[in-house]
Formats: structure tokens, C-alpha cells, sequence
């Protein structure tokens, strides 16, 4: 735990960071601060171990109303629910969060912390990002300073947040359509129009789909009747639940419904596949490539004929991925992977020669600039993609390889469905075979656009 | 004490993930998991425990773990 040193004030926006602060306020108030920091104003106190039963005594002896998680079902306690509380204390932890205004009439600093027996430390909390945008990629960009970076990732963080405000206030409403040429697309997103699975006889039944991502979000309407706690897993200490969306919504793609509910345009592929969903990656979006193996591992153990894996790290071949690529083709399954997208050599695991390769195409059907490229064996619909998100947010759209990889793997459970045959190398090779040539070189699209048998 | 890592270990297929664990731990590497479907184990050692077990027979490959993330930077993702 590192202690905050150093006379620094702490930073005072606007308004003051109370326990209950919702994050885009937090966010707002940083942005006006315009210093740079990335901490929140809030202060977290961690208690030393056998000492944090004392935790909540010791806060409210100072005159603070205290909110304790256990209040909360579950103790899934949110701090925007603490109300009025100056702290909100997560007993099996031994830490609490502190209001900025409360800490500070408190004299609560990290000298304070060393001068209480029970207390660890006192330290700033800092706002925590699950993936860079676009921005970081563009050209220029490392010519800013630190406090523009800073403010840029805050204003983005801030209009995604706003963004899904918007969606939380308004029951989603259907999609506008305009003019003719669209409605005739209104049955299904431009992604399940352009891999032509409206015109496909099959639905991937029997055919086993593992999704390796941030999870699922297990009561989400389109999907809650298809999945279940034995076809589920989590590598990575969390629950499966899926709280950062991003497997929710590759999920959706490869495997959501024949006929959404709300009369939502068709946005799934393998409609009657069944649904494995290991979670490999935190509800921040990130892991380690010994969750990942784990992931491929428990899918094959499970009979999967197709693994869709929406992640990666620019590194070169990797030995184990390629061995586990390998491992995977010889038992009937293919990996299909994403190429990464900062616009360089195509990231791991897609890089090796016995996992799949999928690059970013627009609707325009070019390549997506920011698509990596180099070892790219197929492309899929990532630009807009429309799936499932987890609950109230319900649906929304994204853009990205993580999300043309989905569309592959749906193909792919189509295809499989079609014949026993079609398993492994043999299913591949079908894939390429019957991709949709592009006038883009290979480097940039493999064998082009997926198609739906 | 020298600084412990996360290591994964590729077996060439030649011998058992049994033995090979057995070696492994032997040689003081800790191993947290034993892959069976794709002959992978994973596990913590510092760095001249990893390159002796580099020799072991039936190990193929020793590369330390690294950090995977998800593949779009989208900003609209969090």
C-alpha cells in the first residue's frame, strides 16, 4: 500500500467529493480542475489486519456517519446509495471510503494515519480506466503533456458515462429508421446483413461456442434462458457476472437470438448454439495469459467446437498460445481471435499460426485504419456493432476486432452445424474458402469478408 | 530473496504433465496449474529457477506470463 506523501492539497473542485458522489460528477469536478490528477478527492482508509473491526467505531467517534456494506444485499453496495453517509466502510476489506470535505475536517492525512494504531494507510482514490481510446493511437498524441492526456481520458470517460446516463434515463427506444433503403435492413444489423446469416438454413445447434471474455451478464432477457451456472466459469477470482460489458456484448453476436426481444433488429449468429462463457478477463478488462489458457483449456475439457477470444497483447508469437492453437485443432475446435486494434502488427494470440486471425472491417467493407494488421487470416463486421450489453443498459454499440471477432466465431458455429465434418483445420479451411473476397491486401483482410454457409 | 515470477511452461508432448510437475517442483518451481487438454503448466519461480528448468527433458518452452487485454481501445468500452 503506498502511503500519500508530500504537502500536496488535496484537490478541492467544485463540488466537494462526498462518499455518495456519482463518478461522472467526480469526473466533471476533475476535469475543472484541469490539474492533471487523476484522483477522485475521495480517500480510502485501510485498517491493519485485526484491527479493522475497530474500523467503523473509530470513524464514527470522529463524528462521521458511517454506512456499512452489510447493509446491502450481498454486499454489492454502491457508494451513489450511501445518501448523506460521510463514509462507507466494506468490513471484508478493512477499508472505508471517506468523503474528501469529511477527511479533511478531520485532519485525516497519511501523518494522521501513522499516529492511529489501527490504521494502515490513508490514501487518495484515483479514477480506474478499463482500455485507452482511439486517441492514444493517433499520431501527436505522445507529443501532449501529461495534463492534456489526462484531461482528453477524463472528457472520454465522462461522454461514455453520459452516454450510458442517457440509455439508463430512456427506455431504449427502437432505432430510427431512415428511408427505404434501411428499412429493408431493419430485420438485422448491417454486420449480420454483409456475413449474409439471414440467408443461411442454419442456427449452430449442437454446435458448442466458448466465449473467453469479462463474462456474461447471466439475466440479461435475450439471453438468461441459454445459460447456465455449469457452462460457466471465472479464471480470474470474480464472479461471472459480467460487469464491464465487453463479454455481454461478444456474447450477443455470436450466439444471441433468432428474434430479439423489443423488436430490435436480429444481431446474433449462432441462435441455437449453446453458450460457454469463461470469464478470462476482470470487470476492468484486464488478465494474464495464464487465465487465458485456462479459459481454452476449460473449453476444450468442456467439447467446444469454436472458441471466440476478444483480446490479446501486442507481443510477438507467443510458444504457449501456438501450442494451445494446436492442442485445440487436433481435438475438432478452432480459435478465433482478435487481431488488436492500434494499427500495428496483429497482437498475441492472434499472431500464432494455429489460432485464427480476425481484422476490422467498416460498413463500407475497408479495412478499419486502427485494425491491426500483418497475420490476419479473416475479416468480420467491427465498426457500430450492435449486441448486448448487460442489464438496465440492455443493448448498445461498439466498435472494434473484439467485436468482428464474434461474427466470425458465429459463422464458424453455422458452418460447424452444417456438416460433423467441418471441425477444426477442415473448418478453417471452409471459412477462408468462402469468405467474401476484398480488394485489400491479405496483410490487411485474410481471405476476406466471413461468410454464413 | 530473489523476486518470484509467473512463468508458463509448454511441454513438447513427449512426457508426461505428471512428470513433468514432479521435476518442476523438485527443481523449486511452484505450480499452480496443470493444463492437461493443451500440456501447458503455469506457475511462480524466480528467474534462475525458470532457466534450469528450462533443460528438463519434455519441456519445450519457458516464457514468462504476460498481461492480456481487451482488443479494441474503444472508448465507449469501460
Amino acid at each position: 500500500m503506498v502511503t500519500r506523501k508530500g504537502g500536496k492539497k488535496p484537490p478541492s473542485g467544485t463540488a466537494p467529493a462526498r462518499a455518495s458522489s456519482p463518478v461522472d460528477e467526480l469526473l466533471s469536478a476533475a476535469m475543472e480542475r484541469g490539474d492533471g490528477s487523476l484522483e477522485t478527492g475521495r480517500y480510502l482508509v485501510t485498517y491493519k489486519k485485526g484491527a479493522a473491526e475497530q474500523g467503523p467505531q473509530t470513524l464514527s467517534k470522529k463524528g462521521m456517519r458511517v454506512a456499512d456494506a452489510r447493509e446491502y444485499t450481498m454486499q454489492a453496495a454502491a457508494a451513489e446509495s450511501v445518501g448523506d453517509a460521510d463514509a462507507l466502510w466494506f468490513p471484508e476489506i478493512g477499508v472505508a471510503l471517506v468523503g474528501g470535505e469529511a477527511a479533511q475536517e478531520r485532519g485525516m492525512s497519511a501523518k494522521a494515519a501513522a499516529s492511529d494504531n489501527s490504521v494502515e494507510s490513508i490514501d487518495p482514490e484515483y479514477f480506474v480506466f478499463a482500455q485507452g481510446s482511439p486517441s492514444e493511437s493517433l499520431p501527436g498524441f505522445s507529443e501532449t503533456t501529461l495534463e492534456n492526456a489526462t484531461s482528453e481520458y477524463l472528457r472520454g470517460f465522462l461522454s461514455a458515462a453520459e452516454a450510458i446516463a442517457r440509455d439508463l434515463r430512456r427506455d431504449v427506444t427502437p432505432p430510427q429508421v431512415e428511408g427505404a433503403e434501411k428499412a429493408s435492413e431493419a430485420d438485422a444489423t448491417w454486420g449480420l446483413n454483409a456475413c449474409r446469416v439471414l440467408q443461411s438454413a442454419q442456427s449452430g445447434a449442437d454446435i458448442k461456442v466458448a466465449v473467453l471474455d469479462s463474462g456474461v451478464d447471466m439475466g440479461h432477457p435475450d439471453l438468461v434462458g441459454r445459460l447456465s451456472a455449469a457452462r460457466t466459469q471465472s479464471f480470474v477470482g470474480q464472479p461471472v457476472q459480467d460487469l464491464h460489458g465487453h463479454g455481454t456484448h461478444c456474447i450477443g453476436t455470436a450466439c444471441g437470438p433468432q428474434s430479439p426481444e423489443e423488436s430490435k433488429p436480429r444481431y446474433g449468429i449462432g441462435f441455437q448454439s449453446t453458450i460457454l462463457a469463461g470469464k478470462v478477463l476482470s470487470n476492468s478488462g484486464s488478465s494474464v495469459g495464464s487465465s487465458v489458457l485456462a479459459g481454452i483449456n476449460w473449453a476444450i475439457a468442456n467439447g467446444c467446437q469454436v472458441i471466440s477470444m476478444s483480446l490479446g497483447t501486442p507481443v510477438g508469437v507467443q510458444p504457449y498460445y501456438t501450442a494451445a492453437g494446436q492442442a485445440a485443432l487436433s481435438r475438432g475446435l478452432l480459435i478465433i481471435a482478435a487481431a488488436g486494434n492500434i494499427g500495428s502488427n496483429t497482437d498475441a494470440p492472434a499472431n500464432s499460426p494455429t489460432i485464427m486471425s480476425v481484422a476490422w472491417l467498416n460498413p463500407n467493407l475497408s479495412p478499419n485504419p486502427f485494425s491491426n494488421l500483418g497475420k490476419i487470416d479473416i475479416a468480420g463486421p467491427g465498426q457500430d456493432v450492435f449486441s448486448t450489453l448487460p442489464m438496465p443498459r440492455r443493448y448498445g454499440v461498439l466498435s472494434g476486432t473484439s467485436m468482428a471477432t464474434p461474427h466470425v466465431a458465429g459463422c464458424a458455429a453455422l458452418w460447424a452445424g452444417s456438416s460433423p465434418s467441418l471441425r477444426g483445420p477442415s473448418l478453417w479451411m471452409k471459412l477462408q474458402a468462402t469468405a467474401r473476397r476484398l480488394p485489400f491486401p491479405g496483410i490487411r483482410v485474410g481471405a476476406g469478408l466471413v461468410q454464413a454457409p | 530473496m530473489p523476486e518470484k515470477k509467473h512463468w508458463i511452461i509448454t511441454a513438447s508432448g513427449d512426457r508426461s504433465l505428471r512428470d513433468l510437475k514432479k521435476k518442476l517442483t523438485e527443481s523449486g518451481f511452484t505450480v499452480d496449474q496443470e493444463l492437461e487438454e493443451i500440456g501447458i503448466i503455469t506457475g511462480t519461480a524466480d528467474d534462475r529457477i525458470a532457466e534450469k528448468v528450462r533443460l528438463i527433458p519434455g519441456i519445450a518452452d519457458v516464457s514468462p506470463d504476460i498481461p492480456v487485454e481487451i482488443g479494441p481501445p474503444d472508448a465507449a468500452t469501460w
